[in-house]
């Protein structure tokens, strides 16, 4: 049995769109803007991403940026990756597969405002050659100025800058910002960790932006141990006269090999706040994984110290003194280890209200921890305490478990005769006083 | 029995620590790829071989104004069926689907008669080799039993089966392949059912070996075929002995030891392949052989971390591409080796194949999967009784003991042993059989389509993973003015997460108020404190609530005409009314919609559109469907017969959709501000039921939801598996100012003034792991839907605005995105 059935060739379209692209490199010639050859933007009156989507992982942005005399609301969004495999993440490729591009979408109609891509909009000959896994963040996120910079990192570990400060979308670049080329810093560094989660952009206290970022699954072998990260991005007086963004390496904290930032780095108050889950087996044959909330200055670092497992440190804890069940008092805690098999990924940072009328509001760290095999916090293990140099503390936070309600358990930590003891600079610590993680019980 | 309980106590109660393990579970694949494998359980033929149709393709072009028309440019006929073999199924469902020209997985093209096989096509990936007489002539098919024919048996080296058949030097044949080792793997899509569980569970793989060789053969005949296992009852005595029982063997004896290899009679070992040197077929243990850079290792060995068990998996999915169907069917061997496969892993088994042992064994969870389409081949006869003729008299499984009595032993020493069966098109008596293997009739399933077969597969891995699983971060919510709730409550706390629920995963987000509460004889401490009798759970919520409203987006109207936005259900001018009946729109007719659907046209209220319209209604997957009559899980609606879900949330995010906050001071801001100030705060989640659903963050209701374009053609999935339609994923709100201008006077949709601000609450996402797509709604306008007692009104198409990207959709200016 025959069927016919009917296809329309679309050559025409094709010789159409081909006309119209050399017209407008002639247009741009013509104009003087040879250098923006192939940039794609809405200014320049066509605007086709010649990437196309990955699996799209990376969380959009919502800012601001600026075209000509307009604040357009807009959406930042790494193309993402997975094409044509996850595997696929960690080959370099040239041929602008899915997922190697970075998009600036119009928020009212999701027009293309500009697409950037190995080829075009990429300072001094960076090649985006890995997908655009990571969820960017932009600076200033707040209130209606448009962003001058965003941050995202990709599926190599490298984290890249947009630079938006131009009114021209054609002037608008992307250049990488970690590691940084010829920087003695940044040469222990070997890329093939995956950045995915947003970076915490915040001002630091010499007015400086910071980033902080972390690395986490590994797709090459010799890809450098897992590790969060603090930079600084000035702007520097460049070739030309002209202001370029130069990062610089604040510090660098390696965690576990088998240990891997788990969500976004929360930044509040000179503390930068994350999770990291690690995997096992462990010495004492547990395969359970470990979860862990860490506190650290964002700012602030020490004479280099070595970790009882043998990694170098310099950054400062920023937990408040932890007292455990026992009545040890631990001062340069650095890190609550979650109860074996419970693991969290990301945090809320949240200012409680006090129920006393004369006590005022706590900030407070809310973490999920559904997710996780172990025990189910009420009866199965404790939370416990290691110090900065990655020694655990003896006893547990037991006596100040607490459970509320069906499925949520809750510690705190009070300091010793209800006052944060000062260890950072002159100032109390103003966070937290009280840390709880709470979540769903797990249930075998 | 005595001894099984012995050895239980000594493996087995190890596999209770299994349970507070974070081990990877191991998976075992037994794939039956003997000939009748070849078969397809849809076919209309009567040998069930996949029937072929022809179609010509005629295209056309402008040439000066001028429309020429003409066939292909070969001027032949396109040869196409969508009755797929059952191995292509499990090469497809398991190793991803080919990426081809016809887009359509389900569509695969067939040889024309005698047509050369075109190797450099096939090393592409996408062509199938669908009719076998069709390729290699009737007379290569022999069925042997003509009450049974369902089995169709090829011998290896009959000329249909070689690339480059030489009668001269039989031996020389090589097998065709669909795929070799040439393939590269983007030929495939990233759509295997092992997809998500790359990096958590060890996969393995076994295939049927109905060479009558010994297990001595190995590794002598490492990578050709090789025989994996044990022998059983493999002396001359005990076939004589078992010819006083069985009439007739030794005259089968005889025949087999004449026509076969000599050690036939003596150790007929049959079962699985034994490992080798990547060969197609070779058993893969869970523990050894991966795949780097395209680069197959056979004997590297494999770790439990994510990194090690990826490359294992496209090892896997690799071998599997690999396999064709032919020979015979000795599937009590397979079950048999399977056995000796786990003495091997336990350290109790010689290393005679040179197999690693597993540290872990016994903490973890093994689960063998036997994919078969027929009955057993009465193997020991093999395939001289067929050739000759004569019909063999032992029983099927001889000389092997029964297939349950293996299956229960493994039952008992085998730690976290289950034993699932997935049947392809299998007959009711043969299905019958197989039933007694398993403990629950949940392990039994019998597909006859690729998405059948998926939805199985995925069912027994989600029942391996923790039945709770979050990385979502959590989120805290200070009521506001539109917020009504307890004057006690200060804080909503929410955590969201996926559960497991009649071996399907659902997802659950969890609303914990806290507030003051003094407690009887306990100090104040301040600390808010959980609100007794003040939580919700949103999936009760959700599956509670009496209507639910979805609305949806379409950038392509199919024809040009109305509006691109529509509400698919709820009151007003729905798609489909209350009872499933579609009704459509202008821009969206019934036939548009299928075509949005990718459900072909049949008649209004086929099954097909049934289906979508309970996936969108949330009615999916097993626990949609109440136990008994008032025992549903999360909780029972209005709906005796259906239990509406939340799909899986485990990548996804939480965000609050609060009234406005900004700092701004401006004319425009105020006016947005005061519209807004009352709206209640909005718990936004996606999930993996293909939408994005907002929640009333007060009572838990589901105010509406948003189903992505890129989720629509999934709904035919939906319903047997929620996992399928996807939208756990992740997001970001903002209350924005859509365009100012910063000097002059400023266009009309882009004001200097700020008297004329537009400013519009934006919620946008990206599609995550399930697709390629991001995504922007406007909800502002939707404020009556949002608050209590304006919820009921019906929705206007055009209240919830949406665009899409990854639909190569035109934007409002007309000029394309990608």
């Amino acid at each position: 049995m025959s069927q016919h059935t009917v296809t329309r060739y679309r050559w025409f379209g094709i010789q159409a769109f081909t006309c119209v692209r050399l017209a407008l490199v002639v247009a741009l010639s013509t104009l003087g803007v040879q250098s923006m050859v192939g940039a794609q933007t809405l200014e320049s009156g066509y605007h086709v991403s010649e990437v196309p989507l990955g699996k799209t992982v990376s969380r959009p942005a919502l800012t601001y940026v600026r075209i000509g005399n307009q604040v357009v609301a807009a959406m930042i969004v790494g193309c993402g990756g997975a094409t044509p495999t996850r595997e696929s993440n960690g080959q370099a490729r040239q041929d602008n597969t899915g997922g190697r591009c970075v998009q600036i979408r119009k928020i009212s109609d999701g027009s293309l405002i500009r697409s950037f891509y190995t080829g075009n909009g990429l300072k001094d000959g960076d090649q985006m050659l890995y997908p655009m896994v990571g969820s960017p963040s932009v600076y200033p996120a707040i209130g209606l100025a448009p962003a001058s910079r965003a941050y995202l990192g990709d599926a190599m570990g490298r984290l890249w800058r947009i630079d938006l400060r131009s009114a021209n979308p054609n002037r608008w670049e992307m250049s990488i910002a970690w590691p940084m080329a010829d920087d003695a810093d940044a040469e222990f560094y070997q890329i093939g960790r995956e950045i995915t989660a947003r970076p915490a952009v915040f001002q630091r206290e010499n007015g400086q932006i910071g980033i902080i970022f972390g690395t986490g699954y590994s797709y090459r072998a010799e890809a450098s141990a897992p590790h969060l990260f603090s930079l600084s991005d000035v702007l520097t007086l460049g070739g030309n006269d002209r202001l370029e963004f130069q990062s610089k390496l604040v510090w660098k904290m390696p965690l576990r090999q088998k240990e891997q930032l788990s969500g976004e780095v929360a930044v509040r108050s000179g503390g930068a706040y994350f999770t990291t889950v690690e995997t096992g087996p462990f010495n004492d044959g547990s395969t359970l994984e470990r979860g862990r909330l860490y506190g650290v200055h964002v700012d602030k670092t020490t004479d280099n110290y070595f970790t009882t497992d043998g990694r170098v440190q310099n950054v400062v804890p920023i937990l408040p003194t932890l007292v455990t069940n026992d009545g040890q008092r631990v001062i340069d805690a650095i890190a609550i280890r979650l109860p074996s098999g419970r693991v969290a990924f990301g945090v809320a940072l949240v200012v409680s209200p006090s129920c006393k009328e004369d006590e005022e509001p706590t900030t407070e760290v809310i973490l999920n921890l559904a997710a996780g095999r172990g025990g189910n916090g009420r009866g199965g293990g404790s939370a416990r305490i290691e110090r900065k140099t990655g020694e655990l503390v003896p006893g547990s936070l037991d006596d100040d478990f607490l459970s509320d309600g069906k499925n949520d358990v809750a510690i705190k930590i009070a300091s010793p005769g209800g006052e944060d003891t000062p260890r950072v600079g002159a100032a109390a610590a103003p966070f937290p006083r009280r840390v709880l993680y709470w979540g769903s019980s797990y249930v075998q | 029995m005595k001894k099984y309980f012995c050895m239980a106590l000594l493996i087995g109660w190890p596999a209770l620590g299994t349970a507070q393990d974070n081990l990877p579970p191991e998976v075992m694949f037994l794939i039956d790829n003997s000939a009748s494998m070849r078969l397809a359980p849809t076919s209309p033929r009567a040998d069930r071989l996949p029937e072929c149709n022809e179609s010509f393709v005629v295209r056309e072009r402008e040439v000066n104004g001028v429309i020429e028309r003409r066939v292909t440019l070969s001027d032949e006929p396109l040869i196409q069926t969508r009755h797929l073999s059952a191995l292509q199924m499990v090469r497809n469902v398991l190793g991803g689907n080919p990426i081809n020209n016809l887009g359509d997985p389900n569509l695969i093209t067939c040889f024309r008669d005698q047509a050369e096989f075109p190797r450099n096509v096939a090393q592409a990936g996408y062509l199938e080799l669908v009719n076998a007489g069709r390729v290699m002539g009737d007379e290569a098919l022999a069925v042997p039993d003509p009450n049974d024919a369902g089995e169709a048996i090829f011998y290896r080296n009959l000329q249909g089966q070689c690339f480059d058949f030489d009668p001269a030097r039989p031996d020389g044949c090589r097998p065709i392949r669909l795929v070799d080792e040439n393939t590269p793997d983007l030929r495939f899509a990233n759509d295997s059912a092992l997809e998500r569980y790359a990096t958590r569970v060890k996969f393995g793989m076994m295939t049927l070996d109905d060479d009558p060789g010994t297990s001595r053969t190995w590794p002598r005949l490492l990578g050709r075929n090789s025989s994996f296992g044990t022998d059983e009852g493999t002396t001359r005595q005990a076939v004589s002995a078992a010819s006083q029982r069985f009439p007739g063997l030794l005259e089968n004896a005889f025949i087999v030891s004449r026509l076969s290899a000599p050690d036939a009679i003596n150790a007929p070992n049959f079962g699985a392949r034994g490992p080798g040197g990547g060969q197609p077929g070779d058993l893969i243990a869970s523990n050894t052989g991966d795949l780097l850079n395209g680069t197959r290792r056979p004997f590297e060995p494999v770790a439990d971390d994510g990194v090690s068990l990826e490359r294992h998996t496209n090892y896997i999915k690799h071998q599997v591409r690999r396999l064709t169907a032919f020979g015979f069917s000795p599937l009590t061997g397979l079950i048999h080796d399977l056995k000796y496969y786990y003495q091997t892993q336990s350290g109790a088994a010689a290393e005679r194949f040179g197999l690693l042992p597993d540290l872990n064994y016994a903490r973890r969870t093994h689960v063998a999967v036997l994919i078969t389409s027929g009955g057993e081949t009465n193997f020991y006869g093999s395939r001289n009784c067929v050739r000759t003729g004569f019909r063999c008299q032992t029983p099927p499984s001889f000389p092997y003991n029964s297939m349950q009595s293996y299956v229960d032993t493994m039952r008992e020493t085998v730690p976290g042993f289950r034993f699932v069966v997935i049947g392809v098109g299998l007959a009711d008596d043969r299905r019958d059989d197989l039933r007694s293997l398993v403990t629950n009739d949940s392990d039994l399933f019998n597909v006859s389509s690729m998405d059948e077969m998926r939805n199985a597969i995925e069912r027994v891995l989600v029942s391996l993973d923790a039945d709770r699983k979050s990385k979502v971060m959590p989120l805290v919510i200070t009521p506001d003015r539109g917020d009504e709730v307890n004057d006690q409550v200060r804080q909503l706390r929410v955590v969201a997460y996926s559960t497991l629920a009649a071996s399907a995963r659902y997802g659950r987000i969890d609303v914990s108020a806290f507030g003051c509460r003094r407690q009887a004889g306990q100090p104040d401490t301040g600390r808010l404190k959980l609100i007794e009798g003040q939580s919700i759970d949103l999936a009760v919520k959700l599956a509670q609530q009496d209507m639910r409203t979805v609305v949806g987006n379409v950038h392509r109207r199919p024809n040009r005409v109305g509006e691109s936005g529509f509400t698919v259900l709820g009151n007003g001018n729905s798609l489909f009314d209350s009872n499933g009946d579609y009704r459509g729109a202008a821009s969206l007719t019934e036939s548009d919609f299928r075509d949005v659907a990718q459900i072909e046209d049949g008649a209004p209220g086929d099954s097909l559109m049934e289906i979508a319209f309970k996936a969108l209604s949330g009615y999916v997957g097993p626990a949609a469907t109440p136990e008994n009559r008032g025992d549903c899980t999360p909780a029972c609606g209005p709906d005796p017969e259906n239990v509406r879900q939340l799909g899986e949330i485990i990548e996804g995010d939480l965000i609050a959709v609060t009234p406005p906050r900004l700092a701004v001071d401006s004319p425009g801001y105020r006016r947005f501000e005061q519209e807004q100030s009352e709206r209640p705060t909005l718990i936004v989640s996606g999930a993996n039921d293909g939408q994005v659903h907002f929640f009333r963050a007060s009572d838990g209701r589901e105010v509406f939801s948003f189903v992505h374009r890129r989720s629509i053609p999934n709904l035919k999935h939906g319903v047997e598996n929620p996992a399928r339609m996807g939208a756990d994923t992740l997001l970001a709100n903002r209350d924005m100012l859509l365009c100012r201008s910063v000097d002059g006077d400023g266009a009309r949709d882009c004001p200097s003034d700020s008297e004329n601000f537009v400013f519009r609450t934006i919620v946008a996402g990206a599609q995550g792991q399930s697709g390629r797509n991001v995504f922007a709604i406007d909800i502002t306008d939707a404020l009556p839907q949002i608050k209590e007692n304006t919820q009921d009104q019906p929705l206007a198409h055009d209240t919830i605005k949406a665009w899409e990207a990854g639909l190569g959709f035109q934007g409002a200016t007309g000029r394309a995105g990608q």
